[in-house]
């Protein structure tokens, strides 16, 4: 027979039931403060917007004071590691934040200038794989290298004006408003071609210039088209703006075959594509200030295949998008939402494999935090089962045993 | 499985051994050794949650993360640098309201109006009332921001007329914000007869206003006067010709004539 407690037994069990009501209590409370100090105000309904692309965050700047926030950025890069850098071009420099949206440091040159490892206007930015920062100066007509520890590197000058730079396969693409110019990684010219205009093969852009296997895509902006060049500077395909309809399929109505991409969107207008990116599917996406919106294109054969995004000031929505990123590793789009004065973060369908970014997603959500509380009370309750099961093993034997001497 | 079963008949043999001296111990219940468990992890639980709690905070540096708290933060900035601008207070209510905060709305609105309690803070309360769902109350007060804004008119134009100017004065939007206002209020309290007669007064106000259009066609259409909704819808079309509301209006508009 079992020993009975010393005292009654349904006191203490009483009292550690109120306890733990108690601290459960306690702790749903701070994880309802927790979630609301994490959840930002003014958030739209859905971070899901139409045609599927979802909002992940924004980010403004470093602080609540107009001067601590973004003015205007003009263009995005993301690094290796994540981070995001923005350029903020009327205040010379540029702000870096984390990949969780957190500011991490400016990188500024002491008031700008044209001396050595100074900037006036940085126009446009982009990152090799190494972490080294090209930054396209179109006032001082130069691209300034900085290292991943923001660490002045080098720089060389540029004939005409630097507004636009892509780093790809070892090289760096400079565009000027009717050229392009490319340049190893120390600064050495290794070949130019093009001229302003806006015949076939003319070019008369902002920023928009990226390459992949010596093809050179560049976002034709004042021409309302793109072009691909090879690096002679044929041209591969022209695309122009069709004719002046907004109302091409959306993806949902778009056939799932890229193959038939020219079908698509027959009649996609560009109005000012202003940047572009390869997407871990290899297709281009294309920001198009003037259409706010990101398009998604065939890079084969220029041919637009999706739309996403719309006009507007909340989450989700753009107000001339006129720089694009994208980060592999978390499959997401950096844009400048250059007229809302912020970096938006977003996902679009299909843009890489979802498995291999499921953990990164998960790991860089602001929520992840809420993931700690709720952590540990699922160890407490294994802890609390696990030597459960000890005790009553315990008890079962103790009773068996003293039955045994009864 | 097996492992368990080794420990416990291990434990079982070396508890044997000691049964007298363990005896004479009470014995704690067991389920009062799992709650007792249960209650210390939830306090380790909570330590770490308020660690992590306070380690975030500290990371925190007041950035805005959506256009509604930058809204709040610059115009905050704003009363900071400029207390004594009504624009300031006005900007600041509408930030607030956007924000859901209506009471920090309309107080902002009463500290305006202490500084110019004319015809621009009327309009602002008006809106914040209806953006706080107050509907009728907004509805009084933009009759009240309709009759401040005459006045102001009236005034400059007497005082114009003085100097010898004698021209229109200068549209500054106002009425038209009031006018607009106040027909989304009375359309949301479903007063559609009043709501139109709003809407034509803010389309004489500023026809150029696409969406505006669209709105009163789609209630010219709910009162079954084709006729004018498809004026209306035209005349969206007039200003943004590819407004695919404006499109589709239109189209059911044409289907019901």
């Amino acid at each position: 027979m079992a020993q009975q407690p010393a005292s009654h037994p349904l006191r203490p069990r009483v009292l550690l039931t109120i306890a733990i009501v108690l601290l459960l209590a306690i702790l749903l409370a701070l994880v309802v403060v927790f979630y609301n100090l994490i959840k930002p105000t003014g958030l739209p309904g859905g971070t899901q917007g139409i045609d599927g692309m979802v909002w992940v965050r924004s980010m403004y700047g470093f602080g609540p004071t107009e001067d601590e926030q973004l003015r205007q950025p003009s263009s995005v890069a993301i690094a290796p590691n994540g981070d995001i850098y923005a350029t903020d071009p009327m205040r010379a420099r540029v702000m870096i934040f984390r990949s969780d949206g957190t500011f991490r440091r400016l990188l500024h040159t002491a008031g700008g200038g044209t001396e050595k490892g100074m900037f006036i206007r940085p126009e446009a930015i982009d990152i090799d794989d190494a972490g080294d920062v090209y930054i396209a100066d179109s006032w001082a007509g130069k691209i300034i290298v900085f290292d991943s520890q923001g660490r002045y590197s080098r720089e060389w000058p540029v004939e005409g004006q630097a507004r636009g730079v892509g780093i790809a396969d070892g090289r760096v693409y400079v565009l000027d408003i009717g050229r392009v110019l490319i340049y190893s990684r120390e600064g050495e010219k290794l070949a130019a071609f093009g001229a302003r205009g806006n015949m076939p093969g003319q070019i008369d852009a902002y920023q928009g210039i990226t390459a992949r296997k010596g093809v050179i895509y560049v976002a034709d902006s004042l021409n309302k088209r793109l072009q691909a060049f090879d690096e002679s500077g044929s041209v591969l395909w022209t695309v122009p703006g069709g004719p002046a309809s907004r109302s091409g399929p959306r993806p949902s109505e778009a056939p799932t075959d890229s193959s038939s991409a020219s079908e698509a969107v027959p009649d996609h207008r560009w109005d000012l594509p202003q940047d572009l990116v390869f997407d871990g599917h290899n297709r281009l996406v294309v920001a198009d200030a003037f259409q706010f919106e990101l398009t998604v294109v065939d890079p084969r054969s220029g041919k637009a295949q999706a739309r996403f995004g719309e006009y507007g000031r909340e989450e989700g929505q753009f107000y001339y998008p006129t720089s694009i990123a994208y980060d592999p590793v978390r499959d997401w789009f950096a844009v400048a939402d250059t007229n809302n004065n912020r970096i938006q973060i977003v996902r679009i369908p299909d843009s890489a494999n979802p498995s291999a970014a499921v953990g990164w997603r998960a790991i860089s959500s602001p929520f992840r935090y809420l993931a700690i509380p709720a952590l540990l009370l699922l160890a407490a309750i294994i802890l609390g089962l696990w030597s459960s099961r000890r005790l009553w093993g315990r008890r079962s034997a103790l009773d068996g045993s003293e039955e045994s001497v009864w | 499985m097996a492992e368990d079963h080794d420990i416990l008949s291990e434990e079982d043999s070396v508890w044997a051994e000691d049964a007298p001296a363990a005896v004479d111990l009470p014995l704690r219940d067991p389920l009062v050794n799992v709650l007792l468990i249960v209650a210390l992890s939830l306090v380790v639980t909570l330590i770490a949650t308020t660690g992590a709690l306070y380690v975030y905070l500290g990371t925190l540096n007041k950035a805005p993360r959506t256009m509604t708290e930058r809204d709040v933060a610059v115009s905050e900035t704003l009363i900071a640098e400029r207390p004594n601008d009504v624009s300031s207070w006005a900007a600041v209510a509408y930030a607030y309201a956007r924000a859901g905060r209506y009471d920090d709305a309309l107080d902002a609105v009463s500290r305006g109006a202490k500084l110019d309690n004319g015809e621009a803070m009327a309009v602002v309360k008006a809106d914040v009332l209806r953006s706080a769902g107050r509907l009728k109350e907004a509805v009084a007060a933009y009759d009240f921001a309709e009759e401040q804004t005459k006045k102001l008119r009236e005034r400059i134009r007497i005082e114009q007329a003085k100097v010898g100017i004698n021209r229109d004065i200068l549209d500054d939007g106002a009425l038209f914000q009031v006018f607009w206002g106040r027909a989304l209020a009375r359309e949301a309290l479903g007063d559609t007869k009043g709501a139109i007669k709003d809407y034509v007064l803010a389309s004489e106000e500023n026809p150029r206003q696409s969406t505006l259009w669209v709105s009163l066609g789609d209630l010219y259409l709910k009162s079954d006067e084709t006729s004018r909704a498809v004026e209306a819808y035209r005349s969206a079309l007039t200003y943004t010709p590819d407004l695919p509301e404006a499109l589709d209006g239109l189209k059911r508009a044409e289907e019901g004539q």
